[in-house]
């Protein structure tokens, strides 16, 4: 058995592993050119990639469920998060049901406030159990769920890295806090429009081998996939960004003040008082 | 068509089954003749209606739009692939993308694979028609209680996240604010969600009178966690050996490693956690029988896959057109996907005689 | 067996004691009733006997308990369930999950109940309770009784050997209240379960209980003992008692039959002092027109005739208050004077001008609503700040001085800068009509205004809604109170499936209707007095004719320095 500290070494270990695992299988198309040079029939096998990414991306997803788990350890946070989960999904609803300009979705700022102030499992759970949520209820599960949710989850959890920096900045409560929450709201507007492109790109599109041709760069690939961006998403994606901003800037103040009263009641834990 | 038999409902386990070597078959083949032979399977077992415990999102999901995605497929693939030797007509000039040869091969695969995700649509489409909420939350393994509680605490408050918003809207209105514009809808989110703060802080204490213990991770114990790491390093090292250009049966025997490994991870995590999962529906002969088909199926698949040798199912229409091969047994495990489908008509005719 | 030993608790360090001192002993099997006002306590203490409180809550604990054996401040609520299961105040808060099934499938999954176990237990408890009919329904579909009911279902599914209910009528209406109190009877009847029952109506229970739990304010020490010793400390108590503790009888009237008796043998029980008893000043109703009147109004939901053409006048300078059973149109009737629902037909008069197509919100400068549960009204960071929202919003100028007045009028000069949220149920609901009657409206309606609340904050209500009315406010009270209706109302109205059935006089209309009679009335069928000081002065008299029975029996308490009783009548009081 290890010590405590270890667990903890252990368990972000496991965090880091499948966070990055996940990653490479979303970025898997920029390394095919070089899959494409290997002798073996691979290049029948690579109409399963989809497959296998989705897969691959649902066990990371699984892993990083079960450790964010410890984000919801009493009672207390699992009713918070339910609660925050069923407001988002309603929040999502209206999204789909009433298409705001562009891909303006107010999905994102209750992520990234729950994140931002309780941390990053918590974020990881409230992105992840939101997007699950809400296609269950609108009937919307399909093959695209593990890569939403884990990209939401993604949002979430990487707002906890704010924290620690407005606290060394000593921007808590004032003005910089709210600039930097909605500079960040602005960035994975872009960022999750970029990523959910490259789940969905070479499954729409057919086998990735045929998109690149043998011989082209990894640069080059980038290359194309940056035209194909700014082409295809990048509108639509600059809606959600600025949908971001745009909620961040006017209810991030207030919310947070919300957020803050309650976090004390929803993450203390008892210990006796020694006698 | 199945009109005179009683309505019978299969086991969550059977949609799932079904479900998982549906898309199983949809992701193994880019061979238009079995693509076409699943989408049938699947069309009827739509077409036959709710064979699930809750009929759920009832906006009808007509067979002809799961279709819409095959030309839309053909054209997209036509015009950003190049590649293929029949030529339909050149697009001149040097537009990024677009720029090149347009050829029959690229339609055809563009074709299949808007095919592909046509029949992706259909399949979960029934599955979230045949599988009811609450079902679908007792899936979840019981490793993750904490998850399956949270998303049916959510559920349950959404209906009433409804009721709080109307309410406070009308409280708005009695303090005299006129709602006007889009901002003073999104307003009354704050409102909102204070209401929801305190209905959950509620909502904990009673849950915790009444005996409620979150689950932390499965994993707590350091030898788990550590063999969960091992599980990522196999995956990992199955994709570098095929990056570096090692032999392919090197990585798919890494990838299976680790696919046990995970697989025993689990059932020890799951034995950890001390928490029953109700589950009223049992599992009937009826559901046996449904779920054989697709389980045969995804276990042919599977070990198809494993001696790729064979490549049953394998088809590319490149370089140049061909005519895709079609073996009648495969076609006829195919109609694996039927099952739930043959079991529901033939358990109507038993009950009718 | 329920033992405190010296048991102290406070929420830190730094704050004042909540619970002080308690030393008692519930045996196994008794009806212990747990009684104080609001904010004494009682939930606090309930909650030391399954632990959630301090391992829910947080705060320091001194002392001993000892559930069956068991120490909840050790345990913690988690292994506590399977020996005292808990039912909480609000129906509406404490489900987990939709529907009933699951819902008490929750507690036997969380305490890894065989999964085989699970339909069977189900079963079986609703079939104790005689609710098996609801085991698929939806728990949004149920009424208040029904949904207290599933609660106790919930944790009686884990067969506890106490059940501890944390006031569990006081968010129901009458009826819903009345079948949870029968069913708790029940329970304790037939069942050799330990009951304790915190509960602001002691008349329903006080019969049954054998033991009192009395925390008298906030970190005084408990009293506790048999009914008859302790309920001579408390002050609000139900009319029977008051009358016997007034006048001095011992052993005190539980109950209705118990104060007959005692009227028997006081010898006022004869009818044919009629002539010596207080008439009410009966108040013809006024001859100024109406302030608001309601004309021919008729709303349908889906299906439903909720109101139909219903006609009602309010009048400046009277308080009127409106009945009937659940379901019979009263909130309509409200929600339609607002313009909250649409009309089917009718229409709403101020004065003599139709503002029946008028929004909600041009209505509520001159029409104040107090709604069901006045946290929904509560939207700002401070009392101050709700009030001169309110005046934002009509566009009113910010006179933060008329919004001080107002507030010391309602009693919330103190709070002027706390959270509203943060407040008692009575305090928040002044804050909510603090936010209303910023604007002088000429009307006032309120819908339940006494759920929830003690006795204390309901006479503090009562008041302030008599000062309105000299004011010349037309007041509307939708409540199933009838005690506070006789204390206050001066014309009564009766909704029954969505028709006027009575209008008049509170006595008169109480008597025609057939509506449960308070107790005073039951006491006193003949008579019409609206309390208990119009009963007493009306007995004085008839005992001062009476100088040999006027002190028959009468055994006043009496009293030592510290608050003990007298060594006669001892051991009544365990501390």
């Amino acid at each position: 058995m290890i010590g405590s500290r270890g667990e903890r070494l252990l368990s972000n270990l496991v965090i880091l592993a499948s966070t990055l695992l996940g990653c490479f299988s979303f970025l898997y198309p920029f390394f095919l050119p070089n899959f494409q040079q290997t002798p073996s029939p691979a290049g029948i096998r690579l109409s399963e990639m989809p497959l296998t990414m989705t897969l691959v991306l649902g066990l990371c997803v699984i892993a990083l469920l079960f450790e964010s788990q410890q984000g919801a350890s009493n009672a207390r946070m699992v009713a918070l998060m339910g609660v925050l989960v069923a407001l988002n999904s309603v929040l999502r609803y209206i999204e789909v049901a009433i298409p705001g300009p562009g891909g303006f979705s107010p999905v994102f700022f209750l992520i990234i406030l729950s994140g931002y102030l309780f941390g990053a499992k918590f974020g990881f759970l409230m992105g992840a159990m939101t997007l699950f949520v809400s296609a269950i209820l609108t009937g919307g599960v399909g093959p695209w769920l593990p890569s939403q949710m884990f990209t939401a989850g993604w949002v979430g959890m990487s707002a906890a890295i704010l924290s620690p920096l407005v606290v060394r900045l000593g921007w808590q409560q004032r003005r910089g806090e709210i600039v930097l929450l909605a500079l960040f709201g602005f960035g994975w507007g872009l960022l999750y429009g970029a990523i959910m492109n490259l789940w969905s790109w070479p499954f729409i599109t057919g086998p990735a081998d045929q998109y690149w041709q043998p011989g082209i760069s990894f640069a080059e690939t980038i290359a194309r996939y940056g035209v194909f961006y700014l082409a295809t998403s990048l509108a639509w994606d600059l809606g959600r960004s600025l949908g971001n901003v745009l909620l961040i800037g006017l209810f991030g103040t207030a919310t947070l003040r919300v957020l803050r009263r309650f976090r004390e009641r929803f993450t203390f834990v008892y210990q006796p008082a020694e006698v | 068509m199945p009109g005179g038999h009683a309505p019978i409902h299969f086991h969550p386990w059977v949609w799932l089954t079904w479900t998982g070597s549906t898309l199983l078959c949809v992701s193994l083949t880019r061979n238009p003749l079995y693509l076409v032979v699943v989408w049938l399977c699947v069309a009827i077992v739509h077409a036959a209606g709710g064979m699930g415990e809750l009929a759920r999102g009832s906006a009808p999901f007509p067979l002809w739009l799961s279709l819409t995605v095959v030309p839309l497929g053909a054209l997209f693939n036509a015009l950003t692939v190049h590649v293929g030797e029949n030529i339909l007509f050149v697009i001149p000039g040097a537009i990024p993308l677009l720029s090149g040869r347009v050829t029959w091969e690229a339609a055809l695969y563009g074709a299949t694979n808007g095919l592909a995700l046509g029949v992706i649509l259909l399949v979960f489409w029934v599955f979230n028609r045949n599988v009811s909420i609450p079902s679908f939350l007792r899936l979840l393994p019981r490793a993750f209680h904490s998850l399956a509680v949270v998303g049916s605490i959510a559920m349950t408050f959404v209906p009433c996240l409804q009721q709080q918003y109307q309410q406070i809207q009308e409280a708005q209105a009695i303090r005299g604010k006129q709602l006007r514009g889009i901002r003073d809808q999104l307003g009354l989110l704050l409102p909102l969600l204070v209401s929801s703060l305190e209905h959950a802080f509620q909502l904990a204490e009673v849950m915790t009178a009444r005996g409620f213990l979150a689950s932390l991770s499965p994993l707590t114990r350091s030898n788990l966690r550590a063999a969960f790491l091992g599980g990522f390093g196999l995956v990992l090292g199955g994709w570098l050996s095929r990056f570096w250009g090692l032999p392919g049966w090197i990585a798919s025997l890494l990838f299976w490693c680790a696919l046990a490994l995970f697989g025993a991870l689990f059932f020890l995590a799951m034995r950890q956690v001390r928490y029953t999962i109700y589950r009223p529906r049992r599992f009937g002969v009826r559901d046996g029988l449904a779920i054989g088909g697709p389980s045969l199926l995804s276990l042919l698949l599977v070990l198809n896959h494993l001696f790729p040798e064979r490549g049953l199912l394998a088809y590319t229409p490149y370089p140049a057109l061909t005519l895709p091969p079609f073996e009648p047994l495969v076609a006829f495990l195919l109609l694996g996907i039927l099952s739930p489908f043959l079991v529901a008509v033939f358990a109507g005719h038993d009950s009718l005689s | 067996m329920i033992r405190f030993r010296r048991v102290s608790f406070r929420y830190s360090r730094t704050e004042p004691w909540v619970v002080r001192a308690a030393n008692f002993e519930i045996p196994r099997g008794s009806f212990c009733l747990v009684c104080g006002a609001s904010g004494s306590g009682k939930s606090t203490l309930l909650r030391l006997i399954n632990g959630l409180v301090p391992h829910f809550s947080g705060g320091v604990v001194e002392g001993e308990i000892e559930v069956n054996g068991l120490n909840p401040i050790q345990l913690g609520p988690a292994p506590m369930s399977r020996v005292v299961g808990f039912v909480f105040q609000d129906p509406e808060t404490q489900f987990i999950l939709d529907n009933v099934e699951d819902e008490i499938a929750f507690n036997l999954e969380n305490a890894a109940v065989p999964a085989q176990q699970i339909t069977y237990r189900i079963e079986e408890t609703l079939r104790g309770l005689g609710i098996e009919h609801l085991q698929r329904r939806r728990l949004e579909s149920l009424s208040g009784g029904e949904k207290q009911k599933v609660a106790i279902a919930t944790v009686l599914s884990l067969a506890p050997s106490i059940l501890v209910f944390d006031e569990p009528t006081s968010q129901l209406d009458g009826q819903s209240a009345e079948e949870i109190l029968t069913l708790i009877q029940t329970l304790a009847r037939q069942r050799q379960m330990t009951i304790v029952v915190a509960e602001h109506r002691l008349d329903r229970l006080l019969h049954f209980a054998d033991r009192l739990v009395y925390l008298p304010a906030c970190g005084e020490p408990p009293l506790v003992g048999e009914p008859q010793h302790i309920l001579p400390h408390i002050e609000a108590v139900p009319p029977v008692v008051q009358l016997g503790k007034r006048l001095g009888y011992r052993p005190l009237p539980l109950s209705i039959s118990e104060g007959r008796q005692m009227l028997q043998d006081l010898g006022v029980d004869q009818a044919d002092h009629r002539d010596r008893l207080l008439a009410t000043d009966s108040a013809s109703l006024p001859s100024l027109p109406p302030l608001l009147s309601a004309e021919g109004v008729s709303v349908r939901y889906g299906k439903t005739q909720a109101l139909s053409e219903v006609s009602l006048d309010l009048f400046p300078a009277q308080i009127t208050c409106l009945m009937g059973a659940n379901g019979a149109g009263k909130t309509t009737l409200l929600r339609a004077i607002l313009g909250l629902v649409p009309l089917q037909q009718g229409q709403i008069r101020l004065q003599s001008e139709d503002i029946t197509s008028l929004p909600t919100w041009r209505r509520s400068r001159v029409i104040g609503y107090l709604p069901q549960d006045p946290n929904a009204l509560l939207f700002s960071e401070t009392v101050l700040e709700e009030c001169l929202l309110t005046l934002r919003n009509h566009a009113l100028p910010e006179e933060q001085g008329k919004v001080l007045d107002l507030l010391s009028q309602l009693g919330l000069a103190e709070l002027v800068q706390r959270y509203p949220r943060e407040l008692s149920v009575g305090e928040r609901q002044r804050v909510a009509l603090g936010s209303i009657l910023i604007t002088e409206p000429r009307v006032l309606l309120l819908d339940e205004p006494t759920r929830g609340l003690d006795e204390r904050a309901k006479a503090r209500l009562g008041e302030l809604l008599r000062a309105l009315k000299t004011k010349g406010m037309a007041v509307l009270v939708v409540t199933h109170d009838v005690e506070f209706v006789l204390n206050l109302a001066d014309r009564l109205c009766v909704l029954k499936q969505g028709k006027v059935i009575a209008d008049g006089m509170p006595i008169e209309v109480l008597r025609k209707t057939g509506l449960p009679p308070p107790q005073i009335m039951q006491l006193f069928p003949e008579h019409e007095f609206r309390n208990v000081e119009e009963a007493l002065a009306a007995i004085g008299e008839v005992l001062s004719h009476m100088p040999d029975k006027s002190d028959r029996r009468a055994a006043p308490a009496c009293h030592n320095g510290d608050n003990k009783l007298c060594p006669r009548e001892s051991p009544p009081v365990v501390r």
